[in-house]
C-alpha cells in the first residue's frame, strides 16, 4: 500500500510540466497537487482561472480560514461541498480535518460531528445478563471508579467482585462468574489484555451465557475491560456492549486549548514590544545565541503567569497581577 | 399471496373432477354430472372474484413495499459503514444481530412519534414519505450514537464523515473521493478511508 502510494505520489511529480506561477505563496507541494487536481474533469478551468486572477487566489490561499469564506470567482457557485474540500485538501491540507467536520455538520447535522458525553448509564441500559459490557481502554485509563459509581447507582454497591488479571488469575475468575451468575452479582474482569491466552476460556464462558443453558440470574453483569488487542475473541466484540474510556485529553481540551493561544498571543506582544536593545544589547557574559534562550524562557513564564490569571486565584494566594513591569524586572535581574 | 395460489389449487382440482365425471358416462342422463356442473360454476365465480382480490392486495402490498424501499437501502449503507469498522481497529467487531437491535429500536421509536403526528396529518402519501425519512433519520442517529461511544474519540469524526460519503452515494464521484483519500500522507485518518475506499473498488 506504502509503496503505491508513493508510486503515485512520485508520478505525479513527473508529470507536472507547468511551472508554479506563485511560488511565493503557493508551496511547490500544494502547486503539485493542484496540478493533479485539474484533471479531474470539474476542474479543468482552475489553471488558466487561476493565471488570469491570481489576486482573489492569493487571498484564499493567505485565509486564515479558507474553509469558512466563499471560493473565488465563479467557483462557489460550480464546485459542490464536496469538490471544495478537494481544493482545499490541495492548497491549506491543514484546514481538511476542520473543513471535513464543517462538511459532516452541514450534510448530516450537529450531532454528528458533537458526541455525546461520556455515560456509562446508556451502555447499561442495553446491556442483559448473557452480554458482556466491555470497556475498551486507552492506555494508562481507569474505569474500575466508574463501574463502581454505577454500581452504586443500582443498589449493587456491595454485590460487585473485582478481579484484575496479573498472575494466573483465570480460574479464580471464572469460579467468580460461575457464583455471581446463580446470586446475581457483577463481575469485573480487568485487563484483559494482560491475559491472553486465557481468552479462549473467557469465550467458552460467555458463550455459556448466551446459550441459556443454564438459568442466569436477571441482576448478573459481566464487565470487561481491555486495552486494544488483536487476540480479543471475535465472538465476545460480536455479542458484547462495547464503551472506549480514554483518559482526558489534557492539553488538547478546548479551554486548554484557548489558554495555550493566549500564551502564544502574550509571547508575540511581548516580543513586539520589546526594544530591539534589550533583545540584542547584552551588558555582561551571556553570549547571544543564550541570552536569546534565557529572553525567551522569562518571556514564556511571564505568559503563562498572566494568562494563568485567567482562572482567578485559582492555585495562588490570591489573584496576583502580574503585569508589564515584573517582566522588564525579571529581564533585568536575569541580565545582571 | 398464500390464498391466491390455494384458490387456483382449487379451480384446478374442480375442473380436474367435471373432466372425470365426464369421461365417465353418458353426459345428458346423469342428473349428478348436472348438478356438479351447476355447483361448479357458482363456486368458480366465486373464486376468481377472490382471486382479482388477492392479486390486487398482492399489488398494493407491493406498492407499500416499494415505498419502503430506501429504509432497506439506508440500512444497508449503514449497515457497512459499521461491518467496516474492524479494519481500524480489532475490538471494532459488531454484528449484524446488534445492529438489527439499534434498527428495531429505531422503529418502535418510528412508531411512537408517527402516531402523534398521525392526528395533525392523514394524507396517506406523505404519511408513508415522512415515515420512511423519520424511520431512516432515527436510524442514523442511533447507530451513531451507540457507535460512537464504542470507538475511540480519534475514529468519531472519521466515523459520520464515512456515512456522510457513503449516504451521499452518487453525489459523490468516485475519482474525486480517491483524490481527497489519495496521497495525504500526514493525515493518518484519510489513509485509513483510502484503504476502506479501495477494497470497495475491488
Amino acid at each position: 500500500m506504502t509503496d503505491s502510494r508513493k508510486f503515485v505520489s512520485q508520478s505525479s511529480r513527473l508529470a507536472n510540466l507547468t511551472a508554479n506561477p506563485a511560488r511565493y505563496w503557493v508551496p511547490e507541494s500544494s502547486w503539485q497537487q493542484l496540478c493533479e487536481l485539474v484533471k479531474l474533469p470539474s476542474f479543468s478551468e482552475l489553471l488558466s482561472d487561476f493565471q488570469t486572477n491570481s489576486q482573489s487566489w492569493k487571498e484564499y490561499f493567505e485565509s486564515n480560514s479558507p474553509h469558512l469564506h466563499p471560493l473565488p470567482n465563479k467557483w462557489n457557485d460550480t464546485l459542490n461541498d464536496f469538490q471544495k474540500l478537494l481544493l482545499l485538501r490541495c492548497s491549506r491540507p491543514d484546514k481538511v480535518m476542520e473543513s471535513i467536520q464543517l462538511f459532516v455538520e452541514n450534510h448530516l447535522g450537529k450531532k454528528f460531528i458533537d458526541p455525546s458525553p461520556w455515560d456509562l448509564q446508556l451502555p447499561y441500559m442495553q446491556s442483559n445478563p448473557s452480554t458482556p459490557l466491555i470497556v475498551i481502554l486507552s492506555p494508562g485509563a481507569n474505569p474500575t471508579e466508574e463501574i463502581f459509581k454505577l454500581g452504586a447507582h443500582m443498589g449493587m454497591r456491595k454485590r460487585i467482585t473485582n478481579i484484575s488479571f496479573g498472575q494466573s488469575q483465570g480460574p479464580i475468575a471464572e469460579r467468580a462468574i460461575q457464583e455471581a451468575v446463580i446470586v446475581g452479582n457483577w463481575v469485573i474482569l480487568q485487563n484483559c489484555h494482560l491475559a491472553s491466552t486465557w481468552m479462549p476460556n473467557l469465550e467458552r464462558v460467555v458463550a455459556k451465557l448466551a446459550t441459556g443453558d443454564s438459568a442466569v440470574h436477571t441482576k448478573f453483569r459481566l464487565w470487561l475491560t481491555s486495552n486494544p488487542m488483536k487476540h480479543f475473541p471475535i465472538s465476545i466484540l460480536q455479542n458484547s456492549v462495547k464503551i472506549t474510556f480514554e483518559t482526558p485529553k489534557g492539553l488538547f481540551t478546548s479551554e486548554s486549548c484557548l489558554f495555550l493561544i493566549g500564551i502564544r498571543a502574550n509571547l508575540l506582544g511581548t516580543y513586539t514590544k520589546m526594544e530591539e536593545s534589550i533583545f540584542t544589547g547584552n551588558l555582561t557574559g551571556f553570549n547571544g545565541k543564550l541570552w536569546k534562550k534565557i529572553l525567551f524562557a522569562v518571556s514564556f513564564f511571564h505568559a503563562i503567569v498572566q494568562e494563568r490569571r485567567k482562572f482567578g486565584s485559582l492555585g495562588w494566594n490570591y489573584p496576583y497581577e502580574f503585569n508589564e513591569s515584573d517582566l522588564s524586572i525579571s529581564i533585568q535581574v536575569n541580565n545582571a | 399471496m398464500e390464498s391466491a395460489f390455494q384458490y387456483k389449487k382449487e379451480l384446478q382440482s374442480l375442473e380436474d373432477q367435471i373432466l372425470a365425471l365426464l369421461s365417465s358416462g353418458n353426459i345428458m342422463n346423469d342428473e349428478k354430472l348436472v348438478d356438479t356442473l351447476t355447483a361448479c360454476r357458482k363456486t368458480v365465480e366465486v373464486i376468481t372474484n377472490r382471486i382479482a382480490e388477492a392479486v390486487k392486495t398482492g399489488e398494493e402490498i407491493n406498492e407499500a413495499r416499494i415505498r419502503y424501499q430506501s429504509v432497506a437501502h439506508h440500512a444497508a449503507i449503514l449497515y457497512f459503514c459499521i461491518a467496516d469498522l474492524f479494519q481500524i481497529d480489532h475490538m471494532y467487531h459488531f454484528s449484524l444481530s446488534w445492529f438489527l437491535q439499534v434498527f428495531v429500536g429505531a422503529l418502535s421509536k418510528v412508531k411512537y412519534k408517527c402516531s402523534i403526528f398521525l392526528i395533525i396529518q392523514s394524507d396517506m402519501v406523505e404519511d408513508t414519505d415522512m415515515r420512511v425519512k423519520l424511520i431512516n433519520d432515527l436510524m442514523t442517529d442511533l447507530v451513531y450514537r451507540n457507535v460512537s461511544s464504542a470507538i475511540f474519540e480519534k475514529h468519531k469524526l472519521l466515523f459520520s464523515f464515512l456515512i456522510c460519503v457513503r449516504l451521499l452515494g452518487d453525489e459523490v464521484n468516485p475519482d474525486e473521493w480517491r483524490f481527497l483519500l489519495n496521497g495525504h500522507q500526514s493525515d493518518v485518518n484519510l489513509y485509513i478511508l483510502l484503504c476502506l475506499f479501495c477494497r470497495d473498488q475491488t
